[in-house]
């Protein structure tokens, strides 16, 4: 019935003027033009190719020695690792082959390497013990890794499976949180700490390095503070649980008196286990690696070193393998030359792709502005069947 | 009757006189005296007044009741009286003993009978004596919701929308604990914030509908005070809540209205009726209030009310006129709100009513009923019957007086606002939706913009991808579980216990948790809010503003603005549209001779455009004209003469201009002393009173017509000849004759303007009313009713209700009352300001002493007759019959003996007058259509055979050069001729059955062996720009067709001078109805070979209503000439009703798929409006109906050219870029959760943080996105004008099509691979970060979350063609929200991404494979982007370059020559942001 313009009779209806409402503010109108785009192009290869030379060139300066010791168990003698269980990555030319091969067996031991663990039921702990060269000497900071394949830490129920509060050490009170199935025993006692990710941690534990064969004894340790993200350690507190009112998970049953804390062995201090909070911080793809312990002085010697490794964590179970990995470092992370080769190429390719087009400017150049481009006139005046028409070209300047 | 008021009036005067003196009037005895006295002198009719004296002394106490509240005190009589007065047909047997009674029969339905001081019969009383019937009323509610209704009733309609109902579904899903989503909040915020800001939008909206509403139903008018409406309960029903409350209180106050139903006593249900409303305020009512009109609010109006309309007053529902200030009981409306139309109809009071002149007389004289039947939508139809009522001579039973018909010309309906009358009585008939105008206002059908109806498509399509990634993954999450089982897998990660089969199945839903947003949630509602901004642009264009009318292109659609920018097929509306509807006599032929071609107007339009396609022969008229444009633009740009492009229109029109300036000062030199010589033989004829000597507003001088007068130079002398010439007229005879017709033969009224623009009374009689002079009041033709300003008491229910309108009124009032008193001091014109409008100025003509002004139906109509006031046959007024006219400086009364109306199937208009002294005789005066009045001439007539040929000839010329022509034809009767065919006139037209054709017969009798006189011929000016605005628009590749319902050769002629026709075009008529078929097939057969040669000639095809008609017929047909005229450049239809309008719409709608534009400014084009995608009103001459009912509406033709061109163009293009972006940005962000799943065993996990999950589409992404769709410029305005056929793109629809959607798809696919990667080999079996940390999947999902926000803003930036501040601003905004998001909210120990800022941020490798992955992800985009736009560039790129290269000529200049620096650039120079600076960094 009526518009609401009608509703307040201002004096005039006219609009009111401005850049803004007249839709002429002032802009910048990118057209990409020969003399826009192909700058750009060499811009970028010029940047790219010599950003992916340093990276490349950076990477490479990483000293990095990968075992796999999957299948230790298996060996009661040493045996030479295969050409695929074990890799190399040297910042000298050095000839690798010449190297004497990593070499492995395992032992039954009584006692884990682990000085904290103890061992009430007395287990038989299968221990493998693992010969190495070190080809050329490491300078600190050297970080010791695992590094386990298909295992996947991302899967949907696993990545929440654990409770915020409990690990800070709130007692797990309403019978909630995200630990589903782990979050209390079978006769009711609330699990410590609860849910998948804590069951599942990689409970292997490593000894010092030891040097074989080397005029005199040296160890060379790693330590495992100061392997966790700072911030990760605001997430952990000592529990209040009384060691009788929580039972260890499943997997960590073993290491306790008949699988329950007591007094006398207590549920680990969450806040001081950094290699926990490593693990609990869930890798990202199923093959990843996870600090074990780093060394931030003293330099890794040539030469050839023992581990030795309790093989607590069955990964034959699932199907993945466990390596170990001790690796110099870059401000880029571990070994992965994969950055600076795609700087590299993609530099390379852009170019590739100025020049190209630069030959192509030139062979068929088009001047900016030239109207001759536009078709004033659309034949057959514009009817609806010619739209697949070629445009005509028709020069304007007929003068 | 008039002695009637003036007693009255007396009456008033005394008793004012009696307070005064402080003695109490004595009431109750001087009243019935008055009222006898009245009674007994004004008419015998009423009898019962005897009764009514007689009944008072018996009954004194009732009537004293009775009198103060006013109401129907002739009723009384029947207190005691046992006779029937109103008996309905069932119970006819019962009350047969009645002797006399008037029957009546039952009504169904919506159909209504309504009584007037009538009380009810038995059957429309309910058992507690209310009237049965309940009238809906007249409050008028467009609003959807009230203040309580609003949530639930907005939320439900929000939840109908099926993308609203996923996200609820979606965030339902997310709240159950299984799927681990840890926080609800987030969950709903994204489908809370779409549902508050579309329900923010929504409430305003229709707030503003409320305030609309509001004043609609606050608007005031007056009914009358003291008036029992017998239609409606004295009371009214309670509420519930009433009833709960107060039941008690009310039920004494009850007892009078609520007599124990009898039937038996007839006595009773007469009884009841006397009894006065017991509302308190009546009861306090003063006497001298009874009988005035109060004001009272429009919404309380009801069915039933007698309402008074003053001058210049809405009315405020459909009512049976009763009477008015004229004597005849005309009242003159303007119906403009209803049909648009501008001029000014007559409506008719009821004969026998005329004698009311005031409220006193509607509360006791009358006594009637009307049956009228179902309120119809039908404007111009309506019957009813109207049956007048007496008293029987005993007083207690009813007798039929008389019955009289009413019909359309007697209602008054809702929305008309009264003119040139100084008051009118009515009596409301429908109210509120049952009022025509409210049937008529149905919701114009919502139309849905092309691209959304695509895109409602792809979001299906995104739906099924959604679906198909669901299922994918569930099936692989199935199997991988089985897997799982089979070794230790389950237990370590799920400890899952169900079936691999249930596992997918909940996978299922949990993917479509992870994939949800590849349905983009925000993109109906940024739709939405992009389009309010475009709409808002558009309204704030000034190019598209109108000065004159004081309007702004008003979008009333939203959500068309991107079809604008599609916009194929244009179709027109000529009249009004193409031209302005402004007519001006141009040339007449008279008896033979042809006047007015003599050079002293300016060439029309229309003969212009004949003289053009007589002179272009050259086939290449277009690109000629194109090359001078684009060579003159790049010539300014190459030479140093630079010249901003803003400014090249300008310089362009300005060499034009000069060659018209000489052009121009030749003609008007020669058009002066054309003047000079007109008004020398204008003075040698006659002194002028009234005709106009400002030759700017003469548009027909041509001395001829006085040298032709001349001879026997007085209209006396003639008269003395006349007998005598009759014979043999002289061309001085036809010529007077001529020129009397068109001064007596129309419907024309007048105002007589005086040198300020004022309005002249004739006699101010309401002055004279005023005054307490009793006999002064004796002679008044007219009277005023009495209007008080207190309100109407006689609604206190409804003033419980709704007291804040009340208190609104009152102010209102009070506001008035001030207004009121400040203008009693000035001129008694002004108050009829409303008459003469804002614009006058311009209507003031400074060379007349007394102005006068027509108003009349037709725009034609006016012109002819203020033709012949300029040549000195001046009509001067018209009273009743009664006709003054001046002719050529005498005063002559005709008396107006019959009007036989126009209308389109008579298509011409006669009177019959009986002349005065000198002529004494009776004539009739003919105008018409030609081959109308054509089939009426005597052809024995010697007289006429020997004009007609030369007439025809002349009315050829006529419209040859685009004029409108009217044939003129007389013949005068025989006084016993005439009194013959009056009788049969009178019979037919009080005929009861088929009465319109016999009138029909009846006047085609008369009209008859005619005698022709000439011929006339009117210029439809065309308006402003049309040609240049045409011309742009089909070279923009938009195909205009013209639908006209003029006849052919106009058509065809306002197609040359507006560019529609080209001189070397073929033409192709279809006319007639027979041969049509055949007509085609040659025509096509023709025009298909002829396109086959490879002939470029160009094809316009010509079609006739009627051939219409026959092709409309069949689908078959229909569908060949849809092929035909597709093969047609341009399109005329002619003669076509409105209907066919809308089919031949809606045939190249359908027919073609195409995106259609209708523009019209009549109410005949509503039907082509709404049936086409786009329908644009033009608010102008005729009205609002056209632009009500509109898409958009404009007030000039031209800016279609802005409107199309510019904002059209841009609005596609936003629109399109907008949801290509939109699609692109949640397809890119939900694929790298899919990459995600292969490495993460299918188990559904949700890839990123949530956070980033629920804020991607809310916050993270959306500004953008959204900026481009409401700021981006593909070219500006400038350039777009220039090069019109940029439009093609929208044409063609080559912005949006399902290519471009798949491209984007796959480009963000391309991308969403990138980025994944990018940093999966950085985090594959190694660890990216520095110092040894260990990485994680927050770590992971953040850093190519991060990188997808930066390239989903980078994309819509990289799109955008136009940066203005606001795309800088909110890119790097968004951008920065994101980053510091990561920041800020990882600082919050408890949130899953806490510190998440420091691991990112902290290590280089985030930032390194972050610029490594934008740089490839574009990579492909830009290399195919820069060569398609650099060395395939379509049109739109090309002038984009164009536009650089012009800006940098320029930029190169200024900085040659600093001077020029200020001038040129205004958009920088004119703006004052701060950022201007800034920006010139970017110029």
């Amino acid at each position: 019935m009526s518009d609401s313009g009608e509703v307040v009779k201002k004096k005039s209806r006219k609009p009111t003027d401005g850049a803004f409402r007249q839709q002429r503010l002032p802009a910048w109108q990118p057209v990409l033009t020969p003399r826009t785009a192909l700058p750009t192009f060499f811009i970028i290869g010029i940047l790219f190719t010599p950003i992916g030379g340093l990276l490349y060139w950076s990477n490479s300066r990483v000293v990095e020695i990968k075992l796999d010791y999957t299948n230790c168990y298996r060996y009661t003698e040493p045996v030479y690792l295969a050409k695929h269980q074990y890799t190399f990555q040297l910042s000298q030319e050095l000839n690798t082959s010449s190297f004497e091969a990593p070499a492995y067996h395992y032992e039954e031991a009584s006692t884990f390497l682990n000085p904290n663990w103890q061992n009430p039921n007395n287990l038989a702990i299968p221990q493998c013990i693992i010969d190495f060269t070190v080809p050329q000497t490491m300078t600190p900071p050297i970080f010791i890794y695992y590094r386990l394949t298909d295992f996947y830490q991302n899967h949907r129920q696993y990545i929440n499976s654990f409770d915020a509060g409990q690990l800070l050490g709130d007692p797990l009170s309403p019978p909630g949180g995200n630990c589903g199935p782990l979050r209390t025993s079978d006769n009711g006692s609330s699990i410590y700490p609860c849910g998948l990710i804590a069951n599942s941690m990689f409970n292997d534990t490593r000894s010092n390095l030891t040097s074989v064969n080397a005029a005199t004894d040296m160890t060379y340790g790693f330590t495992t503070t100061g392997i966790a993200w700072p911030t990760d350690k605001d997430k952990y507190g000592p529990t209040r649980y009384t060691p009788d009112s929580v039972v260890p998970p499943p997997n960590w049953a073993q290491r306790y008196p008949e699988g329950r804390y007591d007094a006398a062995h207590p549920p680990p201090d969450l806040s001081q286990d950094e290699s926990f909070m490593v693990w609990m911080r869930v890798a990202a793809l199923p093959d990843f690696r996870k600090i074990w312990g780093r060394n931030d002085v003293e330099p890794l010697t040539e030469g050839r070193w023992r581990m030795r490794i309790d093989m607590n964590f069955n990964t034959t179970l699932y199907g993945g393998q466990k390596w170990v990995v001790i690796s110099t470092s870059t401000p880029l992370g571990g070994y992965n030359p994969y950055l600076g080769i795609t700087y590299m190429a993609i530099g390379g390719i852009c170019l590739l792709l100025g020049m190209i087009f630069t030959i192509k400017h030139c062979i068929k150049p088009r001047s900016l502005g030239d109207t001759t481009y536009l078709s004033w006139n659309q034949p057959g005046g514009g009817l609806p069947n010619n739209k697949s028409r070629k445009p005509i070209v028709k020069s304007l300047h007929q003068d | 009757m008039s002695s009637v008021a003036a007693s009255i009036k007396a009456r008033w005067a005394l008793k004012r006189k009696d307070t005064l003196t402080g003695v109490p009037a004595r009431r109750d005895e001087n009243y019935e005296e008055i009222i006898m006295t009245t009674r007994t002198r004004t008419s015998g009719r009423n009898n019962n007044n005897s009764n009514n004296n007689n009944n008072n002394n018996e009954n004194t106490e009732h009537q004293r009741q009775q009198q103060t509240d006013g109401a129907s005190s002739y009723t009384t009589g029947s207190t005691s009286s046992s006779s029937s007065i109103l008996r309905q047909s069932s119970d006819k047997k019962r009350t047969k003993t009645a002797t006399s009674g008037v029957q009546l029969r039952r009504i169904y339905g919506a159909a209504r009978r309504v009584f007037v001081n009538l009380p009810l019969p038995k059957y429309e009383l309910d058992k507690h004596g209310n009237p049965k019937r309940h009238y809906v009323t007249n409050k008028v509610r467009t609003s959807k919701y009230t203040l309580w209704s609003f949530l639930p009733k907005n939320l439900f309609e929000q939840f109908r929308r099926a993308a609203n109902m996923y996200f609820l579904g979606m965030a339902i899903l997310q709240l159950i604990p299984y799927f681990g989503v840890d926080s609800p909040a987030l969950t709903l915020l994204p489908i809370c914030a779409v549902v508050a800001i579309t329900a923010i939008k929504d409430g305003f909206e229709d707030y503003q509908r409320h305030k609309v509403d509001a004043r609609y139903n606050g608007s005031i008018s007056h009914t009358l005070i003291g008036y029992k409406n017998p239609n409606y309960p004295f009371h009214v029903p309670l509420t519930f809540w009433q009833r709960l409350r107060g039941k008690k209180q009310m039920t004494p106050s009850q007892q009078p209205y609520q007599q124990p139903p009898s039937s038996t006593s007839l006595s009773s249900s007469s009884q009841q009726q006397p009894s006065p409303p017991i509302a308190t305020p009546t009861e306090s009512l003063p006497d001298d209030k009874r009988g005035v009109f109060g004001r009272s609010l429009s919404m309380d109006v009801r069915v039933g009310d007698f309402i008074l309309l003053r001058n210049g007053e809405s009315c405020p529902a459909d009512a049976v006129l009763l009477s008015s200030s004229d004597a005849s009981g005309v009242c003159f409306v303007e119906t403009k709100d209803l049909d648009g139309e501008t001029n000014l109809k007559p409506r008719h009071g009821i004969p026998d009513l005329h004698h009311i002149q005031s409220g006193a007389e509607c509360l006791d004289d009358v006594h009637f009923y009307i049956e009228a039947g179902t309120p119809t939508p039908d404007l111009y139809m309506f019957e009813g019957t109207l049956v007048l009522l007496d008293k029987d001579q005993d007083g207690n039973g009813w007798s039929e007086r008389k019955k009289v018909p009413i019909g359309i010309d007697n209602l008054v309906l809702r929305g008309h606002v009264v003119r040139n009358t100084h008051w009118a009585i009515a009596i409301v008939l429908y109210t509120g939706t049952e009022s025509k105008i409210i049937q008529n206002s149905s919701e114009t059908p919502s139309k849905r913009s092309r691209i959304e109806k695509q895109m409602n498509e792809e979001v299906i399509i995104a739906f099924v991808v959604l679906f198909i990634l669901c299922l994918i993954c569930a099936i692989l999450a199935g199997f991988m579980k089985a897997a799982d089982d089979a070794d230790a897998g389950t237990s370590l990660y799920s400890r899952e216990t169900n079936s691999p089969a249930f596992w997918g199945f909940t996978n299922f839903w949990s993917s479509l948790i992870t994939f949800q947003n590849i349905i983009p949630i925000s993109l109906y509602v940024s739709i939405e809010f992009v389009k309010t901004f475009q709409a808002y642009f558009i309204w704030s264009d000034l190019d598209m503003y109108d000065e004159a009318s004081d309007t702004a292109c008003v979008p009333k659609s939203w959500n068309l603005s991107d079809d604008l920018g599609q916009v194929e097929y244009l179709f027109s509306d000529k009249t009004g549209t193409l031209t302005r509807n402004i007519m001006e006599f141009r040339e007449c032929s008279i008896g033979g001779k042809r006047y007015g071609n003599n050079g002293f107007s300016p060439e029309s339009e229309g003969a212009r455009g004949a003289r053009i396609r007589k002179e272009k022969n050259q086939p290449a008229a277009t690109v000629e004209e194109g090359d001078q444009h684009a060579g003159l633009l790049t010539t300014a740009a190459t030479d140093d003469n630079i010249v901003p492009v803003e400014k090249i229109d300008t310089i362009i029109n300005e060499e034009e201009e000069e060659e018209e300036a000489d052009e121009n000062r030749s003609f008007q030199q020669r058009r002066t002393a054309i003047f000079d010589d007109y008004k020398r033989a204008l003075y040698s004829l006659f002194t002028p009173c009234y005709s106009s000597l400002d030759p700017n507003r003469l548009p027909f001088a041509d001395p001829r017509v006085f040298w032709d007068l001349q001879p026997k130079a007085s209209p006396t002398q003639t008269s003395t000849t006349s007998e005598m010439t009759a014979a043999a007229p002289t061309t001085q005879d036809r010529i007077q004759e001529f020129f009397m017709l068109l001064s007596l033969c129309h419907t024309v009224v007048v105002d007589k303007i005086d040198k300020e623009g004022k309005v002249i009374m004739e006699v101010d009689n309401e002055e004279i009313a005023g005054g307490d002079d009793e006999e002064g009041g004796l002679e008044q033709q007219s009277q005023q009713p009495q209007v008080t300003d207190e309100n109407n008491p006689l609604y206190p229910g409804e003033a419980k209700k709704s007291r804040g309108f009340r208190k609104k009124l009152k102010k209102n009032l009070r506001r008035r009352k001030k207004d009121k008193l400040r203008r009693k001091s000035s001129t008694r014109g002004e108050e009829f300001e409303s008459i003469i409008n804002v614009e006058r100025p311009d209507i003031v003509d400074t060379t007349v002493e007394t102005q006068l002004v027509y108003k009349a139906e037709s725009p034609d109509e006016a012109a002819l007759v203020s033709a012949a006031r300029d040549l000195g046959f001046s009509f001067l007024s018209r009273q009743g019959k009664r006709l003054t006219v001046d002719l050529l400086g005498t005063e002559y009364e005709f008396q107006l003996l019959n009007t036989l109306d126009f209308n389109s199937t008579r298509k011409r208009m006669s009177v019959i007058l009986q002349r005065p002294y000198p002529w004494n005789d009776i004539v009739l005066y003919c105008k018409g259509a030609d081959n109308v009045i054509l089939e009426r001439l005597d052809h024995t007539d010697p007289s006429n055979k020997e004009v007609l040929q030369q007439t025809q000839n002349d009315i050829d010329a006529f419209s040859n050069d685009g004029l409108r022509t009217l044939m003129l034809a007389w013949k005068s009767l025989t006084p016993e001729k005439y009194e013959l065919w009056e009788a049969e006139y009178e019979a037919a037209s009080t005929a009861a059955e088929n009465r319109a054709e016999k009138i029909d017969a009846v006047q085609d009798s008369m009209e008859q062996n005619l005698t022709l006189l000439g011929a006339t011929g009117i210029e439809d000016k065309l308006q402003e720009g049309v040609p240049q605005c045409i011309e742009d628009l089909r070279r923009a590749g938009i195909k205009v067709w013209v639908l006209t319902g003029d006849k052919l050769e106009t058509a065809i002629n306002i197609g040359y001078a507006s560019n529609l026709l080209d001189g070397n075009m073929n033409l192709w008529t279809l006319r007639g109805h027979d041969q049509v078929e055949r007509d085609m097939d040659d025509t096509m057969a023709q025009v298909s070979a002829a396109l086959a040669k490879g002939d470029t000639t160009e094809n316009a095809l010509i079609i006739e209503g009627a051939a219409l008609t026959r092709l409309f017929e069949t689908d078959d047909l229909k569908n060949r000439l849809l092929e035909l005229s597709l093969l047609c450049k341009s399109v005329l239809c002619c003669r076509v009703s409105p209907l066919q309008k809308a089919l031949v719409v809606e045939m190249v709608k359908e027919g073609k798929g195409a995106v259609t534009l209708a523009v019209g400014d009549g109410a005949n084009d509503v039907s082509m409006i709404q049936a086409a995608n786009i329908g644009v009103g033009i608010a102008g001459q005729e009205g609002v109906q056209a632009s009500m009912a509109s898409d958009y509406a404009i007030a000039q033709f031209r800016f279609l050219h802005k409107l199309l061109l510019v904002q059209g163009h841009w609005n596609y293009h936003r629109i399109s870029e907008m949801i290509l972006n939109f699609f692109y940005k949640n397809v890119l962000w939900v694929f790298p959760s899919l990459w995600y799943q292969i490495y993460s065993r299918f188990s559904g996990n949700i890839f990123y943080d949530y956070s980033f999950l629920q804020l991607y589409n809310v916050i993270f992404t959306v500004a953008p996105v959204v900026i481009l769709g409401c700021t981006d410029e593909t070219i500006t305005a400038p350039y777009l004008r220039k090069y019109p056929q940029v439009y093609e793109v929208g044409t063609d629809h080559r912005l949006y099509t399902r290519l471009r959607y798949w491209l984007y798809f796959g480009d963000a696919v391309w991308q969403s691979l990138v980025l994944f990667y990018a940093f999966y080999f950085a985090y594959d079996g190694s660890d990216p970060n520095p110092d040894g940390r260990p990485n994680s999947m927050l770590q992971f999902s953040s850093a190519v979350a991060l990188a997808a926000v930066l390239v989903a803003n980078l994309m819509p930036g990289f799109n955008t063609y136009y940066w203005t501040w606001f795309q800088f601003f909110f890119v790097i905004a968004e951008l920065l929200i994101t980053f510091l998001w990561v920041l800020i909210y990882g600082l919050f120990q408890s949130v899953n991404i806490y510190g998440m800022g420091y691991m990112l941020y902290g290590g280089w490798s985030f930032w390194l494979i972050l610029l490594l992955s934008t740089i490839v992800s574009f990579l492909p985009r830009y290399v195919i982007v820069f060569a398609k736009q650099w060395w395939y560039a379509d049109v739109m790129h090309t002038v984009r370059h164009v536009e650089k290269f012009d800006k940098k000529q320029r930029k190169k200049n200024r900085k040659k020559d600093p001077v020029l620096k200020d001038g040129h650039h205004h958009s920088s120079s004119s703006s004052n942001s701060p950022f201007s600076k800034w920006f010139q960094a970017f110029r």
